[in-house]
């Protein structure tokens, strides 16, 4: 067999929820590189094959209804196709035989781009339960290109669409489908002349979209001053998509053939129930209770198993290594520091695994639907309550989820208060703190501990709320803001498939964070080791007591400005080094109490917990504790995350506001709770 | 009397959509010479979309994209509270779409007997 296959790049294109994913995840059998951050319908990701000694890529662009994009995601998906159109040989495009019409519009648009394609009709059989018969002959004489049937669930059809790029069935059309209207087919012909451009339908789409294709600027110089002003992109758009619309209304009329008998399809039957006034409501509510519920119990016990696993392994490396300071380091700092992250993945991944099935199936569009007029007087829209629910679990993913928000203010605002929502990362942190400040009482039933896991979780939230109100205030309008949504019929979600994705995010999750507290746990571990020097031959003293370590001395110089908020220099350093990550806090602490000689032996919670101010105050109190729970809530501690801001942003403005903000708030809030609780 | 206050307040707060229930009682007298704006049809009631008033180039291009083109038919199945968005079913295929109320206004209906 031959070691370099021939290669081969194809686009999977069409609307969104036409079913895109499950050909792609059907079609691609080996490795699947998800480019990006999975989001079903956000990221672009790429994955491949090899039918008969032909390697095959695969790039599944993000969904949209027409190639003039109206949002961000639509947007990389135009750019995609028109700037890459060398670089692939030709596009897979997926139509829903329940959603006929609509696909066809895309499809023309494609098409006379002078894109050969591939035409692949999904879920023939759901169309046919409806009554309706799809004629696939006629179809192919219509549309002028090879038409493949496939039910990708059932994958059936699979192997012809294989053969069929092996064969490079793409064809491209050789007459356009939309005719350019008189009134600018002058101009359209002037700029072909001028630019050597071949292709009408290219220019007449540099003319009518406003800001996303092209860079009309330099088509308009091509104009004279009298035609720029006839050009109105708005006006040549809508002329265009109901002119297509004519055609192929006539195009459906001769490949259509309907029975009378018409079936209520379950999507009919939920919505009485999933979209209700009242029950609606009720059954998102439950929903949500349901996965926080699943989260926490659920999660018991991999996270038991998690725990011994770190305990075994700490135990064997104390027992095995040389005594000694590196003994120490790894037994009790990065060992335990490592647990103390792994031990949160089982709730993430069953947290991210909901949200990727309810996504899936549908449900997440009705969610929007229920939500949008109770966002919108924050300034957001109902498309923001999927970042802000999947920011409970990590801000990465959400914020790139956003990109379907068409308006830029919406957007933007939802992007910037999503870091609010009570992610993942808190939970190692929040956890130890409430173990260690809250009784151990009941009310009516429920723990003081998990009522207060509770009240975080409402804090983030309201926070999110309010920066938002405060937000909306101060961002300027940019374009008007709508909310025009298909919501598409329920399905089966892909559970192996999402699995595989929340597996990945997970594993990135474990190896990422892995990677800093090991890190920040040898930095920390030396700065405490060494310490200034006490007999002048020294150049550093080492084996020093931590009190008098270089750590000490840093963190004994932050000291004035976290006091106010109740903290000795442990915890400064400790929150210092969350920026890299909130997690963090939690291997720092580790690592800060296995080396404080005076502290007792056992557990590092134990330690933490018998810990004494000088002053004979507890280091961990009710106020302190407090404190620090309000600042990990609102501070910005995520490098990852601020990356993403920047990237999705494309503003240094305000990722550098957003960090400055939530953490002055943070700082502030702290202060305050501290001195009320003192 | 404070009830009834009270009660007109909630009315305002939640901008309480009169002319939909009056328009919803009203159905059948108006039923012949129906001419209006989809944001105030009534729900469960098939109507015919006849054109959009979209004099000053406001209304967003999905909505034409995802296909609410004249003569299509439509039922509003449900609408969210307070003023939400429409859940609306159109044409013969029965696709789905959500429109708040604001951009169901760019679009001119009348009812179909």
């Amino acid at each position: 067999m031959q070691k370099n296959f021939p290669n081969k790049k194809i686009l999977l294109v069409g609307n969104p929820n036409v079913g895109k994913s499950t050909v792609f995840n059907v079609l691609c059998n080996r490795k699947q590189k998800t480019g990006n951050y999975a989001g079903v319908t956000v990221a672009s990701h790429s994955g491949n094959y090899i039918f008969q000694n032909e390697e095959v890529e695969v790039i599944d662009l993000p969904g949209s209804y027409s190639i003039y994009p109206s949002s961000e995601d639509e947007a990389i998906f135009a750019k995609y196709l028109v700037e890459e159109i060398h670089n692939y040989s030709g596009v897979v495009y997926i139509l829903e035989a329940l959603s006929i019409k609509r696909g066809l519009l895309l499809f023309q648009q494609i098409q006379d781009l002078g894109v050969p394609m591939l035409l692949v009709v999904n879920q023939i059989d759901q169309a046919e339960r409806r009554g309706i018969h799809l004629d696939l002959k006629e179809l192919e004489t219509q549309v002028g290109v090879k038409v493949i049937s496939t039910n990708a669930k059932e994958n059936l059809g699979i192997e012809e669409l294989r053969k069929n790029i092996f064969e490079n069935n793409f064809i491209k059309s050789s007459h356009p489908t939309f005719e350019i209207p008189t009134e600018q087919k002058g101009m359209v012909f002037k700029i072909l002349e001028n630019t050597k451009e071949e292709n009408q339908y290219k220019v007449w789409t540099l003319l009518s979209s406003d800001t996303y294709l092209g860079k009309l600027e330099t088509v308009r110089d091509q104009l004279n001053e009298d035609e720029v002003k006839c050009v109105i992109p708005k006006r040549l758009q809508t002329q265009e998509t109901i002119r297509r619309y004519q055609k192929i209304d006539a195009v459906i009329s001769k490949v259509i053939s309907r029975k009378p008998q018409f079936k209520e399809l379950l999507t009919e039957k939920l919505d009485k129930i999933l979209v209700h006034k009242f029950w609606g409501y009720l059954i998102f509510l439950a929903i949500l209770l349901l996965i926080f519920q699943m989260v926490f119990y659920l999660a018991v016990y991999p996270m038991d198993w998690i725990d011994s696993l770190f305990l075994n392994l700490s135990n064997l490396a104390k027992e095995n290594l040389p005594e000694g300071p590196i003994n120490s380091l790894i037994s009790n700092g990065i060992i335990p520091g490592i647990g103390g992250i792994v031990i949160f993945a089982p709730q993430i991944g069953i947290l991210l695994y909901f949200l990727y099935l309810l996504e899936d199936s549908g449900y997440m569009a009705r969610v929007i639907f229920l939500m949008d007029r109770f966002l919108r007087p924050f300034g957001l829209n109902g498309k923001s309550i999927v970042p802000l629910v999947s920011g409970t679990a990590c801000a990465i993913p959400a914020i790139m989820s956003t990109r379907n928000i068409e308006n830029v203010k919406e957007r933007l605002i939802t992007i910037l208060v999503t870091p609010f929502m009570t992610c993942s990362a808190r939970l190692p942190v929040y956890s130890i703190i409430i173990g260690l400040v809250i009784p151990d009482k009941f009310f009516g039933g429920i723990s003081y501990k998990a009522l207060a896991l509770l009240a975080m979780y409402i804090l983030g939230f309201g926070m999110a709320l309010v920066a938002s109100l405060i937000l909306k205030k101060i961002i300027k309008n940019k374009g008007k803001t709508f909310l025009v949504m298909d919501l598409p019929a329920y399905k089966k979600p892909l559970f192996g498939y999402d699995l595989k994705l929340v597996l990945e995010k997970v594993w990135g999750f474990i190896t990422g964070a892995g990677k800093i507290i090991f890190v920040v746990s040898i930095i920390i571990w030396v700065l405490s080791y060494f310490g200034p020097k006490t007999n002048p031959n020294e150049i550093v003293a080492t084996d020093v007591h931590l009190d008098h370590s270089y750590l000490a001395k840093m963190g004994k110089s932050i000291e004035p400005a976290i006091e106010p908020l109740g903290y000795d220099w442990k915890m400064g350093v400790g929150i210092l080094t969350s920026f890299a990550a909130r997690e963090v806090f939690v291997g720092t602490m580790s690592t800060l109490y296995s080396l404080d000689d005076d502290a007792p032996e056992g557990k590092v919670i134990e330690k933490m917990r018998s810990d004494v101010k000088p002053n004979g105050e507890k280091v961990f109190n009710f106020a302190t504790g407090l404190s620090i729970l309000v600042f990990y809530a609102f501070a910005m501690q995520c490098i990852s995350t601020i990356a993403v801001v920047f990237k999705e942003t494309k503003s240094w403005k305000w990722t550098v506001l957003q960090t400055i903000g939530m953490s002055g708030l943070a700082y502030f809030a702290s202060m305050i709770v501290y001195q009320i609780f003192k | 009397m404070y009830c009834f206050r009270v009660f007109i307040t909630y009315l305002t707060l939640f901008r309480f959509n009169l002319n939909r229930v009056y328009l919803q009682l009203n159905y059948r007298i108006l039923n012949h010479n129906f001419s209006n704006k989809l944001s105030s049809f009534p729900i469960k009631k098939v109507g015919k979309i006849l054109d959009y008033d979209n004099e000053h180039l406001q209304m967003p291009g999905k909505i034409i994209e995802m296909g609410l083109l004249p003569e299509t038919v439509f039922k509003i199945l449900y609408q969210a509270p307070f003023h939400g968005p429409l859940y609306i079913e159109f044409g013969e295929e029965k696709s789905r779409i959500a429109l708040r109320e604001e951009e169901a206004k760019f679009i001119i209906v009348e009812a179909v007997k």
